[in-house]
């Protein structure tokens, strides 16, 4: 049998390194019925890492005893929160263009350009202090 | 006066909140006779949530609400409930749009029906 520290370790481990998965956007593009039953279905997946440096911030403070340190760590997550404003969707990434390859992904996925019935999803894959951006498409594609 | 109180409480922790998350819709189209409707939604508990594989139905779902047709002005929306005190809510995606037969009522040249520029732009009077 397992001791009850062991138990512990498993929970927190489950908790800490799953990924919870937040969906932030979807939308739907016009549904063609004869794509949906005759054509091919794709999906895209695109991912970037995001940081979340509030988290490591306190993970940070949290493993220093000095209060020095910890009141330096704090001052660096209070000037880094002055560039982070305004209404977003995730972390943070340090590389916005990851996106910028969704029409030529698609065109590669149907080279036919029949599109249809495209679902476009936003979402984040949460770990601790880092996490996934990930935008998903999922369509039809007649030939 | 205790039981009005408690009843005020209920209401409270009970309600479900409502946050809209995102609205997009697609151009509306000029027949719009046929609603249909898909929904899709997954209850959390505590954050708990590994996948988002829910919101993929909802394309068969309306595709087989209007057969041999197109699913045009699609409106989808997505929201939170919020059961109790963020412990428990449902995250749920709408769609709804106008089923339209074939290519007859598609409007694909992105005109407007009825106005003079409703004329084919191939036609001899289009073109002067």
């Amino acid at each position: 049998m397992l001791s009850s520290r062991s138990l512990i370790i498993i929970f927190l481990s489950a908790m800490l390194l799953s990924g919870c998965s937040i969906l932030h956007k979807t939308q739907l593009s016009e549904i063609d019925s004869k794509a949906v039953t005759h054509g091919q279905r794709f999906e895209i997946l695109l991912s970037e890492t995001g940081v979340n440096l509030k988290e490591a911030a306190q993970i940070a403070k949290a493993f220093t005893n000095s209060k020095e340190t910890s009141s330096q760590i704090k001052e660096v997550e209070q000037f880094i929160s002055y560039f982070q404003m305004g209404p977003r969707t995730g972390n943070m990434v340090f590389n916005d263009r990851y996106a910028d390859a969704v029409p030529k992904i698609l065109l590669t996925k149907c080279p036919s350009g029949h599109i249809s019935s495209l679902m476009s999803i936003r979402e984040t894959a949460k770990y601790p202090v880092v996490s996934g951006e990930i935008i998903k498409l999922i369509g039809y594609c007649l030939n | 006066m205790r039981v009005f109180i408690t009843l005020f409480l209920s209401l409270l922790v009970f309600a479900g909140c409502t946050h809209l998350q995102s609205v997009s819709t697609t151009s509306i189209p000029a027949q719009r006779g046929r609603k249909v409707q898909a929904s899709s939604d997954k209850i959390i508990f505590l954050g708990f949530n590994f996948n988002n594989d829910y919101v993929d139905a909802m394309v068969q779902d309306l595709a087989r609400q209007c057969p041999n047709g197109k699913v045009e002005g699609l409106l989808t929306k997505q929201e939170d409930v919020d059961y109790f005190l963020y412990i428990v809510w449902k995250s749920q995606v709408t769609a709804s749009g106008y089923c339209v037969s074939g290519t007859v009522a598609s409007n694909a040249k992105g005109r407007n029906p009825g106005s003079d520029e409703a004329q084919d732009p191939q036609t001899p009077e289009a073109a002067q």
